[in-house]
């Protein structure tokens, strides 16, 4: 008996799981879509009033979503925390103390450099992401070697 | 109605309404949900958002039709949005055609009314260019992984040499 196994894999590199768990913080502007499409139809349909008119509709309904925010109860389709995370995963860990300092990258500014400068401050931020995951994996090998022997267990 | 409608929507859509609801962030506070998850944290915590162009159907006058109509083949204006983390909008621009790429629209969002403070960025796909403002992923990445995912790769290839049906093409691809 094979197992039916479909796991997805683990990154295997910076900038993969860079991409993971950039996916998983930009869900919101999914989820924001995906309940404002629902909540109000009209956005699905064109309506055939002047462009002005029809270019004043979404914005006033993103005004109008958050105003309802503000004023009611937490709604039920926000609420709804259990959609997919990409990184699909529980396990809390620690994060190590050497983190800390990855924020001095972060700095903004202006210039004929900014393609560069952004590179940079990406590729320190995936870095110092891909060693804390490592030292994180390594705490966590004997756990990972208790399920790969049974896997081959099953096989 | 028709009358009431429009008079309602400019009332949305102008100041005192919108402003007073739709604003961006000073990013003086680091937002909650990176704070708190370490997979975020201290990685992400300049975001202040997330940012994304979404297609909204519009009905434009027939000599206009060009202009609008959007590479997936309908009539619509592409809008933009920034959210915070805690799913509240802190700024849109609408209106722009549906052939507009999100760049186009961002760059003028940009050169108008939208200022991100010093230092803080947003969170963008791919569709958008790597700027000191937006942070992108990397492109040509493998994606439908985890990080507690399949850690034995040869394992699987294991198994479909023995003829098992099962593909899947994210593992079977592996070097």
């Amino acid at each position: 008996m094979v197992p039916y196994n479909l796991t997805p894999s683990r990154p295997l590199n910076r900038e993969e799981l860079f991409n993971l768990r950039h996916a998983s913080a930009r869900n919101v502007i999914e989820r924001i879509f995906g309940i404002i499409k629902r909540r109000f139809r009209i956005l699905l349909l064109p309506l055939e009033y002047s462009l002005e008119v029809q270019s004043r509709i979404p914005a006033s309904l993103a005004a109008i979503y958050n105003f309802i925010c503000i004023n009611e109860e937490p709604d039920p389709d926000s609420s709804d925390t259990s959609n997919e995370d990409p990184c699909g995963d529980e396990h809390p860990y620690q994060v190590g103390s050497s983190v800390a300092a990855v924020v001095a990258d972060a700095g903004g500014g202006d210039g004929g450099r900014d393609d560069l400068e952004a590179r940079t401050m990406r590729d320190n931020l995936a870095q110092r992401m891909w060693d804390d995951y490592q030292l994180i994996l390594s705490a966590h090998q004997d756990l990972l070697d208790d399920t790969e022997s049974e896997l081959d267990f099953d096989q | 109605m028709s009358s009431y409608f429009k008079a309602m929507l400019f009332i949305f859509s102008s100041a005192p309404f919108y402003t007073k609801y739709i604003q961006l962030p000073t990013g003086e506070h680091t937002p909650a949900k990176i704070q708190s998850n370490p997979k975020f944290w201290p990685y992400f915590r300049n975001a202040i958002g997330a940012i994304d162009g979404s297609h909204i159907p519009i009905a434009p006058p027939a000599h206009l039709h060009g202009q609008y109509r959007n590479r997936k083949g309908f009539l619509s204006q592409n809008a933009l949005f920034i959210c915070d983390f805690d799913l509240k909008f802190t700024y849109t621009l609408t209106g722009w055609e549906g052939s507009a790429t999100d760049t186009r629209v961002y760059d003028d969002a940009i050169s108008t009314d939208l200022s991100i403070p010093a230092g803080k960025y947003l969170l963008a796909d791919a569709g958008y260019p790597l700027r000191p403002q937006l942070l992108v992923p990397y492109c040509s990445v493998r994606y439908h992984l985890a990080e507690w995912g399949q850690a034995n790769v040869r394992y699987v290839y294991y198994i479909l040499s023995y003829g098992s049906i099962q593909f899947n093409p994210f593992q079977a691809t592996q070097p």
